[in-house]
């Protein structure tokens, strides 16, 4: 089953108060029949769309606490760690600061998997650390290396906990938006437009049927009368 | 998979002290080619991007996030802070979905 799309044409289009709209169609069975599944498909459509749209914006809601959170969070500790390293830079010097970065033998190692809410896949991220300790001769570096380092570890635990929220966050909005769009098309316009032209449809219909039983009953009657006129002359 | 940064110098002398690659941009241009790069990397998960460098290219990132499933965008400030016109993550929400939460 799949609907009809008519021409919502413009030299024929019949206005209602300046909303409703009806297609340009012939008003036949076969078209009043049509009109009548496409509506009731597009009833269908429109339920399980606000059912959607429903699910989706619970699962929404549940995010935006928790990613708000986690972006606080994760700016808090940047800025600490920012600080640690701009002290290191500033007391060791640019220069030692990436040479020790180059020594560094820590593995982060991010695997994913999918979650999937109404056709949306949200990520889900998991971070794992693999840090070889020592990293540096520890005559030669300040203590602000390590307090540098120590608050980027911080940072990067919890990125992937942003990254996770967030990115689904930002999918999950779009998706509601256009089914909220989607939703909005049928119920404003696609579905009252429909109810319109069944209305115009039925009537017509009704209309020509009359015309056909008074046709029926002026021939009728004429035959009748003629054939009085027959008994008279005989 | 890994993270890659995409940032200013100074963060990514940061995140290199944890032991994460990353490439330093200075141009729009550079931050453009970064991330190509950084897509076109089977090894790479996730990519962590200063604000300053995404608001360059926000066409890009909005294509990544939105158009792949691979890999993830993330912003973070950098060490000057937060952009001042930022669009917050409740902001983000209210207006694709036109109410407030």
């Amino acid at each position: 089953m799949h609907p009809v799309v008519f021409s919502r044409g413009s030299a024929g289009f019949t206005c209602y108060g300046g909303l409703m709209a009806r297609y340009e169609i012939a008003p036949t069975k076969t078209n009043l029949m049509r009109i009548k599944r496409d509506l009731g498909f597009a009833r269908e459509g429109w339920e399980l769309l606000d059912q959607k749209r429903k699910i989706l914006v619970v699962e929404l809601m549940g995010l935006i606490d928790r990613a708000v959170e986690a972006q606080e969070e994760v700016e808090e500790k940047l800025t600490e760690a920012f600080g640690a390293l701009d002290q290191a830079i500033l007391r060791t010097g640019r220069r030692e600061v990436n040479m020790i970065a180059l020594g560094m033998n820590i593995q982060s190692d991010i695997s994913f998997s999918q979650k999937r809410v109404m056709g949306v896949s949200l990520p889900r991220v998991k971070v794992r650390f693999d840090d070889k300790s020592p990293y540096f001769a520890a005559a030669e570096s300040s203590i602000w290396i390590d307090e540098a380092i120590k608050k980027f570890r911080e940072v990067l635990k919890l990125l992937g906990n942003l990254a996770e929220a967030r990115i689904s966050l930002m999918r999950l909005s779009r998706e509601v938006a256009k089914t909220i769009r989607r939703v909005n098309a049928l119920e404003k316009l696609f579905i009252p437009d429909y109810e319109e032209t069944l209305k115009y449809i039925m009537m017509a219909l009704e209309e020509s049927e009359r015309e056909a039983f008074f046709v029926l009953k002026l021939v009728k009657d004429r035959l009748a009368r003629r054939k009085g006129e027959t008994y008279e002359r005989y | 998979m890994k993270f890659h940064v995409i940032a200013d110098e100074n963060t990514v002398t940061g995140f290199k002290l944890v032991g994460l690659e990353g490439e330093v941009v200075e141009s729009t241009d550079e931050a453009r080619e970064a991330l190509e790069k950084a897509f076109s990397s089977s090894e790479i998960g996730i990519i962590i991007i200063t604000e300053k460098v995404a608001s360059a290219i926000p066409e890009e990132i909005e294509d990544f996030i939105f158009g792949r499933t691979f890999p993830l965008i993330i912003e973070i400030p950098d060490r000057t802070g937060s952009l001042e016109d930022r669009v917050s993550i409740r902001q983000m929400v209210r207006s694709a979905v036109g109410v407030k939460v």
